[in-house]
């Protein structure tokens, strides 16, 4: 291009500038991730060796190696935080093994020493231990491992252990790990380690959330519901509804949960669980819990119209304050289960409204996409006569090919 | 410079708490082996796995079956004060569960109850703290496979070597005819 004059010899170094840099970003980039995952590995394999317990050594043998992984993480990390150039990689890195090898060590002393700890309370000790670690070493690897120890913890107090207990503790040690996200959030707002913990903090929310749980186990659907309506909601904030859908945990984690959630509730038998609710187990810790997410949703909602960005919260965004009545009215009448089949119908509807309106191919045939999902567990409802059956399926797919031949075909016109 | 020195501070006092946790676990069960008394609690070992720690073998002890002397109401889990003494062939045996430390003897340890029971219970299970014997994965099970052995031989007697004090209790070796069971697998290897 440069002997054909197209561009000049200022804009030629320009360009093989930027992809050397960008080249040179790419393999520090992948050094660090290869470093990560090195000392993840490393780590694995030494609690892995521990559990072999090699009983030919002496107790005090023992011991000292049990020490050994712990103090050679704390010296990298040490010696990470006093270079004068600082490297993300060795950061990194030297956080992750340093935590492994935390649990390894506290491992190793009570199988050193046959003490019976819970595995819940070693959770907890081993991410309480971890906290420092990360924030010192601001390390995003360390934030994932935590978030996963901590979801281990709140499955194993809440779901595993009997007898079963709210796992409150959870809780306290997820918003251990806020301010570091926050600020990553507002710093890096877009990065591989923070899509990760945008998909990780989701899903290990949505994972613990049943723990919560005493003896109302269908007022857990109101939750459940609140909680996704809540992650749709998040998913429109600034830092998030810029990035990619992939990138977009919330998002994803929000409308398929709502929507799986739904379609679930198409079947007339859980809506026969919530009838037989009766008044005293309404009155329940899942109660609260469904109370408390429909509330911050709901205050999200305004703060996104106090802020001007009340455009962007459309109608699926409110399914869950559409189900608060809805499971209101399937407590005393049978008369939920068909409304919530509309629901999913107008759900779908929106999307394909929204994918004709953007000329976005994606929305439209995720709203024709709902309808068939519809359409599909309705087909083995024999309270549904095989004709009207066979009338709907080939509604939806003749709606296939209509929207989709429409929209192609505006497009061409347009591009004429 | 300053906010360097506050992230080594704190991270000076990371270290302190991840020194701090395994070491107190091993200064106190030290501290158990040298000032608690040593009781032979017998037991039957089966063998299974912990992701973290590796094989054990779980002591299922004759001793964790209490007959209380006057019925009581225990609920599951509730954490119980069990005394020991030595019974007449040196095993021991529980003299007393109580939800109140006791005060005259120092030979008592914290349990947990393994079984719910009613106000007319005359019975209860105790879940003991020293169940787990971690061992070499490769002997774990050959242990298990040789107490099974081993029962069938009236005579012989597995036991578990356990230290207590005030509360506490901390398991040293397991037995099998007062030979640590590590060497019996050993020696029955081919």
């Amino acid at each position: 291009m440069l002997d054909a004059a197209v561009i000049d010899q200022s804009t030629a170094e320009r360009i093989r500038a930027h992809y050397a840099a960008d080249a040179e970003q790419s393999g520090s980039r992948l050094m660090m991730a290869l470093g990560i995952l090195g000392a993840i590995i490393t780590g694995l394999g030494i609690i892995l060796i521990v559990a072999h317990n090699w009983d030919d050594l002496s107790r005090l043998t023992k011991t000292i190696f049990a020490f050994v992984p712990m103090l050679l993480g704390q010296g990298l990390c040490v010696f990470g935080l006093l270079r004068k150039t600082p490297s993300r990689g060795l950061h990194e890195s030297a956080a992750a093994f340093t935590v492994l090898a935390v649990g390894a060590c506290i491992s190793l002393v009570s199988q050193i020493y046959h003490i019976d700890g819970d595995l819940a309370s070693f959770l907890l000790t081993w991410m309480l231990l971890t906290l420092p670690v990360l924030y010192v070493m601001q390390s995003s690897a360390t934030a994932l491992l935590y978030v996963a120890g901590i979801t281990y913890y709140g499955c194993q107090y809440g779901y595993f252990e009997y007898p079963r207990q709210a796992p409150y503790g959870y809780l306290l040690l997820m918003a251990g790990v806020l301010p570091f996200y926050l600020r990553k959030l507002k710093r890096e707002k877009t990065g591989n380690f923070l899509s990760f913990l945008n998909w990780f903090i989701p899903i290990s929310l949505t994972i613990v959330l049943g723990a919560f749980s005493d003896n109302a186990e269908e007022v857990l659907l109101l939750g459940y519901m609140s909680l996704f309506g809540l992650f749709s909601l998040i998913a429109l904030l600034p830092p998030f509804a810029e990035a990619k859908p992939r990138n977009n945990g919330y998002g994803m984690l929000g409308m398929g949960g709502t929507l799986v959630l739904l379609l679930v509730l198409t079947y007339e038998e859980m809506w026969s669980e919530v009838w037989h609710l009766s008044m005293t187990r309404l009155w329940s810790l899942e109660l609260l819990v469904a109370g408390l997410l429909t509330l911050a949703g709901t205050a999200l909602i305004l703060r996104l119209r106090h802020v001007g960005m009340g455009h962007r919260v459309e109608p699926q965004h409110y399914m869950f304050l559409f189900f608060v009545p809805l499971f209101v009215l399937g407590l005393t009448t049978n008369v939920s289960n068909a409304v919530t089949n509309f629901l999913v119908l107008y759900l779908g509807i929106v999307f394909i409204q929204k994918g004709t309106k953007a000329n976005h191919l994606g929305w439209l045939n995720f709203g024709l996409l709902i309808i068939a999902m519809l359409a599909a567990c309705r087909f083995f409802d024999d309270r549904i006569t095989f004709a009207l059956r066979g009338l709907m399926f080939i509604m939806v797919g003749a709606g296939f090919f209509v929207a989709n031949y429409k929209l192609i075909k505006a497009r061409r016109k347009n591009e004429e | 410079m300053k906010n360097k020195t506050w992230w080594i501070g704190l991270m000076a006092l990371g270290i302190l708490a991840q020194w701090w946790v395994p070491g107190q676990m091993i200064w106190q069960q030290e501290r158990l082996f040298i000032e608690g008394t040593a009781f032979k609690f017998k037991t039957a070992p089966v063998d299974p796995y912990d992701p973290f720690r590796g094989k054990y073998i779980w002591l299922d002890f004759e001793a964790s079956d209490f007959d209380l002397p006057e019925p009581a109401a225990f609920e599951y889990d509730e954490e119980v004060f069990v005394t020991v003494e030595n019974d007449t062939a040196g095993y021991a045996r529980v003299s007393a569960v109580t939800r109140a430390e006791p005060l005259n003897t120092e030979h008592y340890f914290k349990a947990n109850v393994s079984t719910s029971s009613n106000r007319n219970s005359t019975s209860v299970g105790l879940r003991f703290p020293f169940g787990n014997f971690y061992m070499e994965e490769s002997k774990a099970y050959e242990a298990e496979v040789l107490h099974r052995e081993a029962a069938r031989d009236t005579a012989s007697v597995t036991y578990a070597l356990v230290f207590i004090k005030n509360g506490r209790s901390g398991l040293a070796n397991v037995f099998v005819d007062d030979v640590p069971i590590r060497d019996v697998v050993l020696r029955n290897r081919p």
